[in-house]
């Protein structure tokens, strides 16, 4: 039985199909309530398009807990698990990390979430002022100049 | 074509989320200038970290203004609060700043002092204590001083970590009080530093499940200090003995995992309430007085023996001849110790976990010895399970490398499996 991985098939909101192995599955708390309440082989989610599930899906099977039988892997797959995380993250752009920060909440993968949601802040921290901030992050300013002006000046503690 | 701000657009609890992952407290506060949208956030952020070392040091009192301004202004729940500071001034604040922690009801507390910039003790005041009565869960100290109490107790129902690292203490009678008032706690970090004033430091803490612990070698040679340690649902211990003194350990009948590097044998470390372990690494100055005769590691998989110490291949011996189930075996040096080469004793009769379990060795920093050639050779005649042994050389010499590994190639295997690699 060991051998006999149950296998599971995820389809996107634009019908992409996923097929994965249980265990994968569940590293989502969300998919993994559904999977056990509802044994189809099949499952629809409608909530995450083909392109960022093809995301979730690799980053979940590059998650799924490893038991080593008595070896000694856990301390040095933290660490490849670390760098393999750096690089996912690196090469996605910030629209992407939106759309899986979205999808990570919705899934309930809270590693995911937290993986996500400190590049968004990684990139805040690497900006030198607030303009630059917005625009690297696409944030539109509602406030008038004299707005701005007045909030920097009244919180002026903060920023100095 | 209108720009979407996708990411204002995100519920509230994600935008939290992402704020609570910048480094400082600065940078959330900042935030409130992007847009409308952003401009109260910051006061619901759950985690405020202040950091003064990027400060300018000329203004002290602007780091202290933002630290009240914020603090005062801040509308949530501030769930972890962690203080890291540099300046002087600052010991005044501090008082102030915990007994708005208090008043917060935080759940992760931290104050780390950098004593490089810092000469006068900073006393945390008691009102410290009150943040056990909340719903305080990890306590973290490094570089203070912690004040007696003479009449209530520190209670600390309900922490989980605790950390306390080069802390100064009232005495030992106090540290033995505030542990045992720990009564949930799991995670315990020990730094003790010089004029700790402690001389007897007592961990008897029933639900402790895993302590990190580390002694400095102090200028007293009379050995009269240590730890008593009695956690009988310790699963994780890491100890590192750089001390004369004494280290009494109650059984440990969970113990899964530990590591165990003392550099003076006299009456340091023992292994004997060890026994229940399934990993051990160890670097220990002696073999005979390492534990006593008759223990026998039954749950021992896998071992790990820094070869530093001129101990080491008496320790290993002794441990293969009492670990009959060990499977897994890495000797590396550790530590930067130059002691004399252990002689090889060719060994009576074989080890059990030889002839009935140990499948792997890897050597890491094989410099082909005499006695690590006859261990090793040893090992090879002897495994019958063995399936893999990893000899890594750090010699940069190929002719030498080459040399050992033909020695070793052409050595007995006893196991007709066994795979032999280089690296």
């Amino acid at each position: 039985m060991e051998n006999e991985k149950k296998m599971i098939t995820l389809k996107s909101s634009d019908d992409v199909t996923f097929e994965v192995e249980e265990a994968v599955v569940l590293e989502s708390q969300f998919l993994s309530h559904l999977v056990q309440d509802c044994p189809a082989p099949e499952h629809k989610i409608k909530e995450v398009t083909g392109k960022i599930l093809s995301k979730v899906v690799e980053y979940c099977e590059k998650h799924v807990v490893v038991v080593v039988d008595g070896g000694d892997s856990s301390s040095s797959s933290g660490d490849d698990l670390k760098k393999w995380d750096d690089k996912f993250i690196k090469e996605m752009d910030l629209s992407t990390v939106y759309d899986l920060i979205a999808a990570a909440n919705y899934l309930n993968i809270q590693a995911l979430l937290d993986l996500m949601c400190q590049r968004v802040a990684d990139v805040i921290t690497a900006c030198k002022d607030h303009k630059e901030i917005r625009e690297t992050l696409g944030i539109v300013s509602d406030y008038t100049a004299e707005e701005e002006a007045e909030v920097l000046k009244e919180n002026e503690w903060a920023f100095d | 074509m209108t720009h979407v701000d996708r990411i204002s657009d995100l519920p509230e609890p994600l935008l939290l989320r992402i704020l609570s992952k910048l480094p400082t407290a600065k940078d959330v506060v900042a935030t409130m200038v992007f847009s409308k949208r952003w401009e109260h956030l910051w006061k619901s952020v759950p985690k405020l970290v202040y950091d003064d070392s990027c400060e300018d040091i000329i203004d002290n009192g602007r780091f202290s203004r933002f630290v009240d301004r914020s603090l005062i202004l801040h509308e949530a729940p501030v769930e972890t609060l962690h203080f890291k500071l540099t300046e002087k001034s600052l010991v005044v604040d501090i008082g102030i700043w915990i007994k708005i922690a208090v008043k917060c009801r935080v759940r992760d507390l931290s104050i780390e002092i950098d004593c490089s910039s810092i000469k006068t003790p900073v006393i945390i005041p008691r009102s410290l204590y009150k943040t056990g009565s909340g719903m305080l869960v990890s306590l973290k100290l490094k570089s203070v001083t912690l004040m007696d109490v003479s009449t209530s107790l520190p209670s600390f129902p309900t922490l989980k970590t605790l950390s306390l690292v080069s802390v100064m203490y009232p005495g030992d009678e106090f540290v033995r009080r505030f542990l045992s008032s720990c009564h949930v706690l799991e995670d315990l970090v020990v730094e003790l530093c010089l004029h700790d004033n402690v001389t007897i430091f007592t961990i008897k803490v029933p639900s402790l499940k895993s302590a990190s612990l580390y002694k400095p070698s102090k200028t007293s040679v009379e050995g009269e200090d240590g730890f008593v340690i009695d956690a009988p649902s310790l699963e994780y211990m890491d100890i590192f003995y750089d001390a004369v003194g004494f280290c009494f350990i109650e059984d440990m009948p969970k113990i899964v995992k530990a590591d165990v590097v003392a550099s003076h044998s006299s009456r340091g470390v023992t292994l004997t309430s060890f026994t229940s372990a399934k990993h051990l690494f160890l670097c220990l100055p002696n073999s005979k007085d390492a534990y006593s005769v008759g223990t026998v590691f039954h749950r021992l998989v896998h071992l790990r023996i820094c070869t530093c110490e001129t101990e080491w291949l008496n320790l290993l011996m002794r441990l293969l001849n009492d670990s009959p189930n060990l499977r897994y075996l890495r000797l590396e040096k550790c530590h930067k110790i130059d002691s004399t080469r252990p002689c090889w004793n060719e060994p009576s009769s074989v080890p059990e976990c030889l002839s009935s379990s140990l499948e792997t060795l890897e050597w890491v920093g094989y410099e082909g010895r005499k006695e690590e050639k006859e261990a090793t050779t040893f090992i090879l005649r002897s495994g019958i399970c063995l399936k893999k042994v990893t000899i890594s050389s750090t010699s940069t010499d190929s002719g030498k490398k080459l040399e050992m590994l033909k020695e070793l190639s052409f050595s007995f295997r006893r196991s007709p499996t066994c795979q032999l690699v280089f690296d």
